[in-house]
């Protein structure tokens, strides 16, 4: 009994205070109610929408009487006599102030807030204010954003985000883009950021994930925020949140779908000669070398213009998505559910993407105390994109090596069938790349289930533990096959058919724990996290290689002659325990300091443990009380300064391995070990180090909002595979040497310009100049080569002093015109008259290499913007999302192959206007094609590749109508919309994307094709289609 | 919450495809497999060895491809417009530098591994030996080179600058003499790895380079009696068949089929080139055998060989017909037959590359002989030579007889740049080669409007040595380049 009695005592003393405020609120309006003489009742409304907005909270100034409207927007109000004036409020609308006359029936329009202060962000481990925020944070909500035709999320935060360089650098279907924030650098990995999607940091990137279920996206710049990602936020942190679930809401059923149609404009196509003038080439070729003109070339004006095989080879694709949502919200139960469909056809014959994705979020609040989150989300992606970028020697990468095909051959025999191989008497036997586009099989299915359990418990006021468990499972399988009738180029068909089979599959699980307090006494806030996180990621590959396959009929792997297996494991740990405090005094003086401490699998025992700190603070100026401007109505200066850390290293890169090769004693294959690299225990931490100064201001109630944001970030201790003399058994050396600086402006501007009722325009502007300096490079050298090998040369150079990774070759000027010119001039051995001149640098007379080479461009742009307008009239909407870069160069490789004077290839139209004869000597850009001494300008990197990158592009247009339904109608909402992509590129640029940059990371290997990180590199990638769609968003 | 029995376990990952170093370098078995490691590099090394030795000579041209101008960089070792970033020659030296490498290990641990007897000292010796191979090869084409005799172990070790040449030749005479003692003989030893009979044949080697002709013939002299002997039909000394035979001493292995690839190519290189090259080696169904139409026996050589020489048919094959190459139709081409024999793969051949044999033994003796006045000795050891190829014996002997004897007997083994350059006789004798081709150059294979250009064939004493590669030189700027390059 005296048990029993417990309990109901303390339910009581829980009641108490509950029942002492409801005392004091009956008093209160029982008081109110003895001086009423009238009832005040009406409706809110959106100005924009005239939808009925339910919950506003209404009160009556200067006392705590008040109300809310219900659900549909209406309410009742007892208001004493005299002059009143009602306040109303609703998150995301202006406050609205009303004094009450006689009229006892108000219908009142509140007017959306532009201004994003108010606004709740999500800064990895919490969530602030906006206005709270002291490092440099982007975020941007995705929902907001036009339905613009694409398959990943990235193409729709090109330019939007101030100092996030985002860029597609090739139109594979579904190719996710590259993300570089704050010029963002590593030597060997990518410069990709972290990924934190629901709070997990995901392995790989975020295409996989249906643009569809994105609410938002947050990108942590500085370290103020990142710093809590302690060793993986070097490049940068970018979270995404996934579909919101909102408790008491009403059901909302949605469907959106587009479909549309991709070509490839004219002014994105290589312009090659046509049959005619290739046969012209032919035939100068052969007269300037004494050489009998072959018959087929020999006259050129009855081949007309022959096969343009970069037209063979594409199509008009389609595209197409379906996405269905669902969400609905009760008291203690909340969910969001989405089921999408999306398909592209590529451009490119024979590439293609699919998607299936499912997602499910739900929350559940059994009682007041405990909040558990669930999301579950499966996708499913195929594509069938074979190799079609870069290079073409001896590759099937189908862009540049059918655009170099001889326009003689025909892609089908004349019985309309697919021809085998495309060769003319001058060129190699090469494949019918039609053919190889349709009967290559390329199968990638990737299928991945993202998954995370919250669980947050409060328990004591304002003490929540949280604990969380998250897991990104994934199976990827390529399976290849190779039929006899395809081949690459130099290796026409038939072939030996061969195939392979890829499979990796990967778990990558997280538990985190926290422990959050907050609390405010009197004008000072508090709140203090510390946490306690274990992450655990292996991927296991098995590869089966099949060759010799008896014919094409049977193409799974059974059926070849010869089976070779290749397994991997890769796998890593994390853990690391996290702390943050946050104070605040009179929501005007603002501090945070956090800490977080990484201990990483993938460092040696003495050095496994970093330490990555942070501290920033804010000053709202414009809370003080001096604070007079009426135009300036938010003024927040802030700075931070912490350490980031960099883990992309290899799983195992500080243990010396030992692999294996064979060599056969006796012609019997004999196991052999070898020493793989130099491992070194004492590796340690690279350090990053990042000062961030920057303030907010909001004119005009917010109408316009700046940010200003100032970095500067220094990197010692670069950790990475240093590329070594090969005299010493190694390639190359994980170490720790030299240092990298970093630094820059942005600006970002957005504006309401416009915002009347019937026409709004709002504008966003950004601007960013990232700048970087090789500090030094250790005390070995203070030149590092990186990029790509061509005959031992590498494309870039890392000096110090000056930018990282420039890109390094001899000066062309022009070529040698006559006779006078050649004698007059440095020379190389082979040069001749024709061909062409390069400068003679050190001055020694003659021209050789390395001697002759220099910094001959910067692939490092001076800035980049991005320039958003939307603007609506009465139902019709229109959005125009304009980006670009400025005072990058671009190093146009892909003139190796499409301007090679040997006539082996079809070549570019410009190759026309070369040296052919002293009288005739050409633009000075093509020396002669006298044999033997054209290797020079082509395999030699020279200023001549090199090309102005600046660009200006219209990113998206979209057009859409809301179709005006009455308030009863089953469809609330119905919106139709044209969007085109990638409508646009403004530039100087020869090539075909601006935004190219070729994608090769990785092995340091010295024969290896190319080291490290290679930015600004064209080497004829997937062509970027333009994308017209059209599109309907009904919600129900 | 999740339980962690230990945050070090949890971090402890190790690599579960790879052994570590820290384990290895104990046992037996780990120094076998080490051994073999550093013998692998010879693969690479002797698949395509030929273009820079026999290539280089005046035994071999090749058919211009004017439709592939990716073989430049091999065309320019054979027509002396070598730059210093040729891939040939990098391949060269990494691969040398591999054998080093993967040597310095095994005779840096090997005293204190915890085992004995006959395999423990055989293993030392083939390290020592295989260091010395690979360190000769540098000095004969690079003379002077940076100097590792242990494994470097940080960033800053990996940086050295060039040693002098003698300083090399020193440690490869060392590392030889160290390795004698310890090295089994023909009997005792597996076929493909060193004996000491290899051991004194490359001390020889060495020293007939130095012309250090008493010390050289010594070393020869303990080969005459170690149970090897001259094969009576030369033909069957290159058979698949038949490798491992008495007259080998030291040879490069390959197989064909195997998951490994452990295959030779050459031969399919010294073929002309075809879209069919089944047509000669019967293999099908086959691929085009790329970058073929090289080593091309060019017609002094041809001229060269007495009538009734058993070695004309064993060596030289003419081909007729179509060739995928603009502008070539291929009319009675000669190519090297001695490397073409029966297999199942294409493009992948089991054909070992012969390094010393005996035949070049008693020839090498000879010259030694010769050299130091011994003409009597040395003229019968050229005709046990001339005997087994069916031809008449020698009356006497001089120094052209002897090293045409050797130019036919050795035809494309790689001897005959190394021949020329000992003699003294190589500037001479590839200008002279070049004048020739540059004044006919459709009877050295060019297609008709095509000829050497006037830069190439300018030989100097400078071309004796390669340069070092320049992508060594970048990273390394301390390193200085060969005069020439």
């Amino acid at each position: 009994m005296r048990k029993e009695y417990g309990k109901f005592r303390k339910k009581l003393s829980q009641w108490k205070v509950f029942s002492i405020l409801s005392c004091l609120l009956v008093l209160i309006s029982v008081h109110s109610y003895a001086l009423q003489d009238r009832i005040v009742t009406g409706k809110v409304q959106s100005l924009e929408e005239n939808e009925a907005l339910p919950g506003v909270s209404i009160i009556i100034k200067g006392t705590n009487i008040g109300t809310v409207t219900d659900i549909d927007g209406n309410f009742s109000l007892s208001v004493p006599s005299g002059n009143n004036t009602l306040v109303f409020s609703f998150i995301g609308y202006l406050t609205k102030e009303i004094s009450i006359g006689i009229e006892s029936n108000y219908n009142i329009f509140l007017e959306s807030d532009t201004k994003a202060l108010g606004e709740v962000i999500v800064t990895g481990y919490a969530i602030q204010r906006a206005e709270e925020i002291t490092g440099a944070i982007e975020t941007l909500n995705v929902k907001d954003l036009p339905n613009a035709p694409v398959a990943t999320v990235g193409q729709k935060l090109q330019g939007k985000l101030a100092g996030v360089r985002v860029t597609q650098t090739s139109g594979r279907p579904g190719q996710g883009l590259n993300f570089q924030i704050r010029g963002a650098f590593s030597f060997t990995g990518g410069s990709q950021p972290l990924y934190v999607v629901d709070g997990m940091p995901i392995e790989g990137d975020i295409s996989f994930i249906s643009p569809n279920e994105i609410e938002n996206i947050t990108v942590l710049k500085d370290p103020a925020a990142a710093s809590l990602y302690g060793s993986r936020a070097a490049n940068g942190v970018v979270l995404i949140q996934t579909n919101k679930t909102e408790f008491n809401r009403e059901t909302q059923i949605s469907f959106d779908s587009y479909y549309g149609f991709e070509n490839i404009p004219q002014g994105r196509r290589l312009e090659m000669m046509n049959a005619r003038e290739y046969a012209q080439f032919q035939k100068e070729i052969a007269e300037l070398n004494g050489r009998p003109v072959n018959p087929a070339f020999q006259n050129p004006d009855q081949l007309g213009t022959g096969t343009d095989w970069f037209d063979a080879i594409t199509r008009t694709g389609a595209i197409q998505s379906y996405n269905f949502g669902i969400s609905q919200g009760s008291e203690k139960f909340a969910t969001s559910a989405s089921l999408g469909y999306f398909n592209q056809e590529g451009v490119v014959v024979g590439t293609s993407f699919e998607r299936f994705s499912f997602r499910i979020n739900s929350r559940f609040k059994p009682n007041e105390k405990l909040n558990i989150g669930l999301n579950f989300a499966p996708t499913l992606t195929k594509n069938t994109n074979f190799n079609t970028d870069g290079w073409p020697y001896v590759t099937e990468n189908i862009v540049s090596s059918a655009l170099i095909t001889t326009p003689l051959a025909n892609p089908f025999n004349p019985d309309g069938s697919l021809s085998l191989i495309a060769t003319d008497p001058a060129t190699f036997g090469n494949p019918n790349w039609l053919r190889v586009a349709k009967e290559k099989v390329f199968e990638d299915d990737d299928f991945q289930l993202l998954s995370n359990l919250s669980i947050d418990y409060e328990i004591a006021k304002g003490l929540t533990a949280k604990t969380t468990g998250n897991f990104q499972i994934g199976n990827r399988n390529i399976f290849e096959f190779n039929p006899s009738t395809i081949g690459v180029l130099f290796i026409p068909p038939p072939r030996i058919p061969f195939g392979s089979n890829n499979n990796v599959r990967f778990t990558n699980w997280l538990n985190e724990n926290t422990l959050n307090y907050a609390r405010e006494i009197n004008e000072h806030k508090f709140d203090a996290l510390v946490g306690f996180t274990a992450q655990k990621a292996r991927a296991d590959g098995l590869t089966v290689f099949g060759n010799n396959f008896p014919d094409d009929k049977v193409r799974t792997l059974n059926a070849a002659g010869i089976l070779l297996v290749d397994s991997s494991v890769e796998e890593w740990t994390l853990l690391s325990y996290l702390a943050r405090v946050n104070y605040q005094f009179k929501d005007k003086y603002l501090f945070t300091a956090s800490i977080r401490r990484d201990g990483s699998s993938r460092f040696g025992e003495n050095n496994r443990w970093g330490n990555f700190p942070a501290v920033s603070a804010g000053w709202i100026i414009s809370k003080e009380d001096f604070w007079n401007e009426n135009v300036i109505n938010f003024f927040k200066i802030r700075a931070s300064y912490g350490l980031t850390g960099n883990f992309q290293i290899g799983n195992y890169t500080h243990r010396s391995t030992i692999g294996e090769v064979f060599y056969p004693f006796a012609n019997v294959p004999t196991a052999g070990r070898i020493p793989n690299n130099l491992g070194d225990q004492r590796l340690g931490w690279e350090n990053n180090r990042q000062f961030n100064l920057g303030a907010d201001i909001n004119l005009w109630n917010d109408r316009i909002q700046l940010a200003y944001n100032y970095y500067v970030r220094n990197t010692d201790n670069l950790l990475f595979d240093v590329e070594v003399p090969v005299s010493s058994g190694f390639n190359s050396i994980q170490t720790n040497i030299g240092e990298l600086k970093f630094w820059g402006h942005e600006i970002a501007a957005q504006a309401a310009v416009i915002n009347k009722s019937n026409f709004k325009w709002n504008t966003n502007f950004n601007v960013s100049f990232d700048r970087n300096k090789v500090v030094s490079l250790g005390n070995q050298t203070n030149m590092l080569p990186s990029g790509i090998l061509l005959y031992q040369f590498r494309s870039h150079m890392s000096i110090v002093g000056q930018p990282i990774t420039q890109f390094y070759g001899a000066i062309q000027d022009g070529v040698y015109v006559d006779q006078q010119d050649f004698d007059n001039s440095p020379k190389h051995p082979s040069s001749q008259v024709g061909t062409v001149k390069f400068r003679d640098l050190n001055g020694d007379g003659i021209i050789s290499f390395p001697e002759d080479m220099t910094i001959i461009g910067n692939p490092w742009p001076d800035f980049v913007y991005g320039f958003t307008n939307q603007f609506s009239y009465r139902n019709f909407t229109l959005s125009m999302a304009i980006l670009g870069s400025f005072g990058n160069d671009i190093l146009a490789f892909y003139e190796n192959w499409a301007a090679n004077l040997d006539g082996v290839f079809n070549v570019l139209r410009d190759v026309n206007d070369r040296w052919k004869s002293p009288e005739n000597p050409g633009a000075g850009k093509f020396g002669s094609v006298q044999q033997g001494t054209t290797f020079l300008e082509r395999d030699r990197w020279n200023s001549r590749f090199i090309k102005d990158g600046s660009y200006l592009s219209l990113n998206n247009l979209t057009i859409g109508y809301n179709l005006p339904m009455s308030g009863n109608s089953t469809i609330k909402r119905l919106y139709l919309y044209s969007s085109i992509q990638n409508a646009l590129f403004i530039t100087n640029y020869p090539g075909t994307n601006p935004e190219v940059n070729t994608q090769r990371f990785g092995s340091t290997a010295a024969n290896q094709s190319s080291i490290g990180n290679v930015p600004g590199v064209d080497e004829n990638s997937y062509p970027i289609p333009r994308t017209v769609s059209f599109g309907i968003s009904v919600g129900f | 919450m999740l339980v962690l029995t230990s945050c070090s376990d949890f971090l402890e990952i190790l690599p579960e495809t790879n052994i570590t170093q820290e384990n290895f370098y104990q046992t037996e078995s780990d120094f076998l497999q080490a051994i073999t490691g550093a013998y692998a590099p010879l693969q690479t090394l002797y698949n395509q060895d030929w273009q820079m030795t026999e290539f280089r000579s005046d035994n071999a041209h090749f058919v211009l491809n004017l439709g592939n101008r990716g073989n430049q960089p091999r065309e320019d070792l054979g027509t002396f417009t070598v730059e210093t970033n040729n891939e040939i020659v990098l391949n060269k030296w990494l691969n040398n530098y591999l054998i080093i490498s993967r040597s310095n290990f095994i005779i840096q641990s090997i005293d204190n591994a915890d085992f004995n007897g006959q395999s423990k000292t055989s293993i030392k010796g083939e390290a020592y030996f295989l260091r010395a191979f690979a360190y000769f090869d540098l000095l004969k084409n690079f003379g002077g080179v940076p100097l590792f005799i242990e494994p470097p172990t940080s960033f800053s070790e990996t940086f050295k600058n060039r040693s002098g040449s003698s300083e090399i030749l020193d440690l490869i005479l060392s590392d030889i003499n160290t390795s004698i003692p310890l090295l089994p003989g023909k009997n005792n030893q597996v076929p493909g790895r060193a004996t000491v009979s290899a051991a004194y044949m490359l001390l020889a080697d060495v020293l007939m380079s130095q012309k250090r002709w008493s010390e050289a013939e010594s070393a020869l002299r303990n080969v005459l009696n170690a149970g090897y002997n001259l094969l009576p039909v030369y033909d069957e000394i290159f058979k698949p068949s038949n490798e491992g035979n008495s007259e080998i001493i030291f040879e490069i292995y390959f197989v064909e089929g195997t998951s490994q690839p452990l295959f030779s190519t050459f031969p399919y290189q010294f073929l002309p080139e075809l879209d069919d090259p089944a047509i000669i080696t019967g293999v099908s169904p086959a691929a085009r055998n790329g970058g073929g139409s090289f080593n091309i026996p060019v017609p002094e050589l041809l001229d060269l060989y007495e009538d009734n020489d058993s070695r004309y048919e064993a060596t030289i094959a003419f081909f007729s017909g179509p060739s995928p190459l603009p502008g070539v139709i291929y009319d009675n081409l000669p190519y090297i037959k001695k490397y073409q024999h029966p297999h199942a793969i294409p493009n992948q051949t089991g054909q070992n590359w012969i390094v010393y044999r005996y035949a070049e033994t008693l020839l090498n003796l000879a010259e030694c002989l010769f050299e130091q006045g011994n003409s009597n000795e040395a003229l019968s050891l050229v005709n046990q030579i001339r005997t087994r190829a069916g031809l008449q014996e020698l009356n006497s002997l001089d120094k052209n007889t002897l090293l045409n004897e050797r130019r036919i007997e050795l035809a494309f083994e790689n001897k005959r740049w190394q021949d020329l350059v000992r003699s003294g006789i190589a500037v001479e004798v590839m200008n002279q080669f070049g004048e020739r081709i540059k004044a006919n150059p459709q009877d050295y294979f060019y297609p008709e409007g095509s000829g050497p250009l006037p830069n190439m064939f300018n030989v100097s004493q400078d071309y004796l040595l390669y340069p070092i590669p320049a992508s060594e030189i970048i990273l390394n700027p301390n390193l200085t380049q060969n005069p020439g390059y």
